[in-house]
């Protein structure tokens, strides 16, 4: 058997789609010619749709995959390109013959013509009378015969579905191919990348509750956090405060309180070259003065004594050599103070780049969990805020850590760094300090617990206060308050009314 | 080229008598046998065929009256043989009598029995004992009889119709294997229909009595039987009848998984046989030149129903022999499946 491709073009304004060589010359075979197109077209129009179904849900499921695993774009572009082939291949199916044998028992099968088209085509042992006889009646019978009627080009409505779920297939591994807009699951993406995705993401249409795809992104942020938690230095923090708690000594003497500020403002490049300044004058220094520094040193050594045993070290050896009076000691030392400064800057500022980082997921961490509502699992105890908390107060180290509220029946421990916000954007579980700064509050009450007194609602306060303090509504907040100036700003008072107005 | 259209003309006049004389068969016959048209056309078919039937029901359903009717219809030499447990081989192929010449000498003449006859009805034939029976198995297949060394030929055609009555077992010698195989068909009969039963009723007891006319003869049924030999069979539907015969060898890779389980002996080429030349002749009825796979499907049943040998599981799991031929049928492919 030989197949035949059709030709695109008529031939002489025909369509003699196939050669005579499988069908044979005679008026049987010519006839069962345009049969056997119309069959071979009209069953791969059935087969098409699983086949493209199969194809394109293969290929999307690749592409999805080359995206997760980070390769890149042109991959998926190639494997989409390579999901044509099947469908040029059933574009070449329906071009070409079939046997004659298989379309004549179709159309045997199709319309009940007891094998007469087959047995026509295949022949038989008869006597070439009868053979002759069964040809003429086979012939009379495919004369008969409408393919449009029998085979009509029409997907059964069963597979319109199977068609939909194809064109949708397709759709998505064109999108996720081209556009990228599909997450890399499972990658470890980068922080900012994820915060820009998730952000984008937030800032659509709000997930229903406990959306798979929220939780992953829940679980993402989760997990990049504590990927930046585990690269923080661990020396870093107690090199800060070490700066802070060195440069509190020092700026209380004449010649160290260039150095000392600077590294109480964590500026540790200036406090690197007032370092080297100052050894550069040491020896314009009277007695007096260089005691006075001596001193000043010392005392920053013993403050940044087991916080950061390096700075300590190089403040002690400074100190030292300005006692001793060798002075060249003296400027080696504060040469050497500067280095460590530098060193310790660098570490400072790369933990502070990390802490941002932290900052910003954990606020993309709880709009992420308030789109997902209650109920999400893994959120219980570790909800919204808390998470956020963690993630601040795992950076800042308690840098802002005080009591707060004393008076209102139990203690709040505010932690936290500070944080750019407004009052309109204000979590439930954040409030703006005395500073109109940024705060974090967890409600952490005492073990012993904490007297409670019982007021009158606008009785609050400092005992003898008048209950008709002019206030913005007599809205009963805590007048008296050692944090809250009496003349509170109105945009202020939902946050007051939020926390304080019950006694 | 004009000799060969006239020929082909010839041959399609030829087809169309022969396709209105079988039609007329089971017209007449239909008139004494109301409904069963399935049991008088396959009758008839085998009749064609030259094959022998083997008829099965319980009694009063017409079987006899059937074979009767048939004798009637078709001009031939018909003969019953009521079969019973004292019934001899000679009674049925004759026997050598003595006979006194003219000249006063004793000479041996051979009496032929009713075998010779060109429509055999053996009644209830599994009455006799398999000795008797095994007298029919000659005249069955070979077509002839052997009585003291000499060999009668029978005068074609020759069909022999039993008929078997399943109940009733006691004192009946089942009809060996060998005997079977022997029958193209068997045939089971049915109870009638109601409308059916109050046409027999309408027939059988009024004054008027249905007359049936000879529309054939022997030598038709002879041409006819020739004729549907010539029918063509194209290889992919011959393909499907070794199919079917293998699917019922418990041994062959192919067997059906019922075949496995319950058939000790699967059908015999002979039930190939039986199958193409009954399909061939479904052809020629309809008016058709070749055979296609529904008529070897039609053929199937009554052709192998006989010839599977069911084992002791089948007995014990109440298996029956069409139950194992539907799943055959079922699951067998056709080509273009």
């Amino acid at each position: 058997m030989r197949f035949e491709l059709a030709p695109l073009i008529p031939r002489g304004g025909s369509w003699p789609a196939f050669r005579a060589t499988a069908y044979g010359p005679d008026a049987f075979g010519q006839r069962l010619i345009p049969l056997a197109r119309r069959w071979q077209r009209h069953r791969t129009l059935l087969s098409a749709p699983r086949v493209l179904t199969i194809n394109f849900g293969l290929a999307l499921l690749v592409v999805l995959g080359a995206s997760a695993l980070g390769l890149p774009r042109f991959v998926s572009v190639l494997v989409l390109g390579m999901a044509v082939i099947p469908v040029v291949a059933l574009v070449g199916r329906a071009l070409v013959a079939p046997p004659p044998l298989a379309a004549a028992l179709a159309y045997d099968r199709r319309l009940a013509m007891f094998e007469r088209l087959s047995t026509a085509v295949a022949g038989s042992r008869a006597d070439d009378r009868m053979r002759e006889l069964q040809r003429r009646d086979a012939f009379e019978a495919l004369e008969a015969v409408n393919p449009s009627l029998a085979f009509p080009y029409r997907v059964p409505r069963g597979d319109l579905g199977v068609v939909a779920v194809a064109a949708a297939a397709l759709a998505l591994g064109m999108l996720a191919a081209t556009a990228d807009v599909l997450p890399r699951l499972g990658a470890p993406a980068p922080a900012s990348a994820l915060a820009e995705s998730l952000g984008s993401a937030a800032d659509g249409a709000a997930p229903a509750l406990a959306d798979p795809a929220v939780l992953a992104q829940i679980d993402q942020i989760r997990a990049a956090m504590a990927e930046l938690e585990r690269q923080r230095d661990p020396d870093a923090a107690p090199a800060a405060l070490a700066a802070e708690a060195a440069g509190e000594a020092l700026r209380r003497t004449a010649e160290g309180r260039r150095l000392g500020r600077a590294l109480d403002s964590g500026d540790f490049q200036a406090a690197a070259g007032e370092a080297r300044e100052l050894g550069e004058q040491i020896s314009g220094m009277n007695s007096t003065r260089m005691d006075e520094l001596a001193d000043g040193l010392r005392e920053a050594s013993e403050r940044a004594e087991g916080l950061d045993e390096g700075l300590a070290n190089q403040l002690r050896a400074a100190a030292e050599a300005l006692e001793a009076g060798r002075l060249a000691d003296a400027r080696s030392a504060l040469s050497q103070l500067a280095q460590e400064i530098e060193t310790a800057g660098a570490t400072v500022q790369a933990d502070r780049g990390l802490e941002a980082q932290l900052d910003q997921l954990a606020r993309q961490l709880a709009e992420a969990e308030s789109l997902g509502g209650e109920g999400l699992p893994g959120a219980e105890g570790d909800s919204l805020g808390d998470a956020a908390a963690a993630a601040a107060a795992a950076a800042t180290e308690g840098s802002a850590e005080g009591t707060t509220g004393s008076e209102g029946g139990g203690d709040s421990v505010a932690s936290g760094q500070a944080l750019e916000g407004t009052l309109e954007t204000l979590a439930p579980e954040q409030r703006l300090n005395v500073d109109g700064q940024l705060e974090i509050v967890e409600i952490k009450p005492t073990e012993e617990g904490a007297e409670v007194i019982e007021r009158p609602v606008l009785e609050l306060g400092p005992g003898g206060s008048s209950g008709f303090e002019a206030s913005a509504g007599d809205r009963g907040f805590a007048v008296g308050r050692p944090d809250v100036a009496r003349n509170v700003p109105l945009d202020m008072l939902p946050m007051l009314d939020r926390y304080f107005s019950e006694p | 080229m004009t000799t060969a259209v006239n020929g082909s003309e010839a041959t399609e006049q030829l087809a169309r008598t022969y396709r209105d004389q079988a039609a007329a068969i089971v017209d007449e016959v239909g008139k004494l046998i109301v409904g069963q048209r399935e049991i008088v056309r396959d009758t008839v078919v085998c009749l064609i065929a030259g094959g022998n039937v083997l008829i099965e029901g319980v009694p009063g359903l017409g079987k006899t009256e059937l074979v009767r009717a048939l004798g009637r219809a078709i001009d031939l030499r018909f003969s019953r043989i009521q079969f019973t447990p004292d019934l001899m081989p000679a009674d049925i192929t004759g026997t050598n009598v003595v006979m006194d010449g003219t000249d006063g000498q004793r000479t041996f003449r051979f009496e032929p029995g009713p075998v010779f006859a060109n429509l055999v009805l053996a009644d209830e034939i599994n009455r006799a004992t398999p000795k008797t029976q095994a007298a029919l198995l000659e005249a069955m297949q070979e077509r002839q009889v052997s009585v003291a060394r000499e060999v009668y030929v029978l005068d074609p055609p020759f069909f022999v119709m039993a008929t078997q009555n399943p109940i009733e077992m006691e004192g009946t010698y089942p009809l060996p294997e060998a005997q079977v195989d022997r029958f193209m068909f068997k045939l089971v009969v049915d109870y009638p229909t109601a409308e059916d039963l109050s046409e027999i009723l309408d027939r059988t007891t009024g004054a008027a009595q249905p007359e049936v006319t000879r529309v054939a003869t022997g030598d038709d049924l002879l041409a006819m039987g020739a004729f549907a030999r010539r029918v063509a069979i194209a290889p992919h539907v011959g393909s499907y009848v070794v199919d079917l015969v293998k699917s019922t060898h418990p041994e062959d890779p192919t067997a059906h998984e019922l075949t496995r389980q319950y058939v000790r002996y699967g059908c015999s080429p002979r039930a190939a046989q039986a199958m193409v030349l009954a399909a061939k002749v479904y052809a020629m009825l309809d008016g058709r030149y070749n055979v296609g796979f529904d008529d070897i499907r039609a053929a199937a049943r009554p052709a192998m129903r006989h010839r599977l040998l069911l084992n002791f599981e089948a007995e014990a799991d109440a298996v029956q022999a069409e139950q194992i031929l539907d799943a055959i049928l079922m699951s067998t492919r056709r080509a273009g499946d």
